[in-house]
């Protein structure tokens, strides 16, 4: 499937899926220390989802940044294409995991079970079908959190969500426009933004 | 709706009291913690052989928070609003 870039834009989606990658280690940090008090599964599943979302996103950037700086203007080499591909697969893989631990951490517990992806599933479209549908189920667990606690934090984690969900949907549509892409970016940034503003509010100290 | 709480959200609940209050007798934490008088003697020793409150002879003893306790107390609070804001409970 081709995705259409703008030129101007390139660097800065590196950037972002960088920024995007320190804020969900800061959360899966957070979550570490949660997970080290309590002990419990949940909180472990929090914790290493968003370790492995950050691997992802922060191999995706390196390797877009790579490709960025030993491409020239128009063409890509294959090794810059290479590079490129294995990025995404990364990235691809990696965050396919991630959701799925984020969805076994909102099951109840007697239906916690490890989650096996299917192999053709690490293929483009494949790709942002899948992420759509786990993602469903978290967002609509982190909405009826929302609902049961009408917290200001439960709120900014739904967005968060429904922003990545949003970055998987606009994603399958990149072939048509190049703003697209760049919306899609955006999106993505902008719902792991939204967890920064949470974890802020959160470590607020407060007497 | 009856929760059952857990024995980090009960050390918690006597650690804020006794923070909030300055001070608290024994009596006060029992009916304001609403515990029993063995579980609420069995988490004040864990607290006071963790160092995070220390109990203090006046008029009768008075138990007090350390600066263990209050940190503590404020790290609880933290993962407390980070569990709550993703909504798996503690």
């Amino acid at each position: 499937m081709i995705i259409l870039v703008p030129s101007w834009f390139f660097g800065f989606d590196s950037a972002m899926y960088i920024l995007s990658a320190a804020i969900a280690f800061l959360v899966s940090f957070n979550a570490l220390k949660l997970y080290n008090i309590t002990s419990k599964k949940s909180h472990f599943y929090l914790h290493a989802s968003f370790a492995v979302l950050g691997m992802g996103l922060l191999t995706l950037g390196i390797t877009t940044l790579l490709t960025l700086s030993t491409s020239s203007a128009s063409v890509f080499d294959d090794g810059a294409a290479w590079a490129d591909d294995f990025g995404f697969w990364i990235y691809y893989a990696s965050s396919l995991f991630a959701y799925g631990l984020l969805a076994v951490m909102y099951l109840p517990e007697k239906l916690k079970f490890p989650i096996f992806l299917p192999f053709w599933s690490i293929g483009f479209p494949y790709f942002q079908i899948l992420s759509i549908f786990i993602l469903s189920y978290v967002i609509f667990k982190s909405a009826a959190n929302y609902a049961l606690n009408r917290n200001s934090n439960a709120l900014l984690v739904m967005l968060a969500f429904a922003l990545m969900g949003a970055y998987h949907l606009l994603s399958l549509f990149t072939s048509q426009n190049p703003f697209v892409y760049v919306v899609a970016q955006i999106s993505l940034l902008s719902g792991f933004v939204s967890l920064l503003v949470m974890l802020t509010r959160v470590n607020k100290i407060e007497r | 709706m009856n929760v059952k709480r857990s024995r980090l959200s009960i050390l918690a609940d006597i650690l804020k009291l006794v923070r909030d209050s300055g001070g608290m007798k024994p009596t006060h934490i029992l009916y304001k913690a609403n515990l029993s008088h063995p579980r609420m003697k069995k988490h004040l020793t864990m607290l006071i052989e963790g160092g995070f409150i220390e109990a203090v002879e006046g008029k009768g003893i008075v138990y007090r928070i350390t600066k263990k306790g209050d940190k503590f107390v404020s790290e609880i609070r933290k993962i407390e609003k980070l569990s709550e804001a993703f909504g798996v409970p503690m």
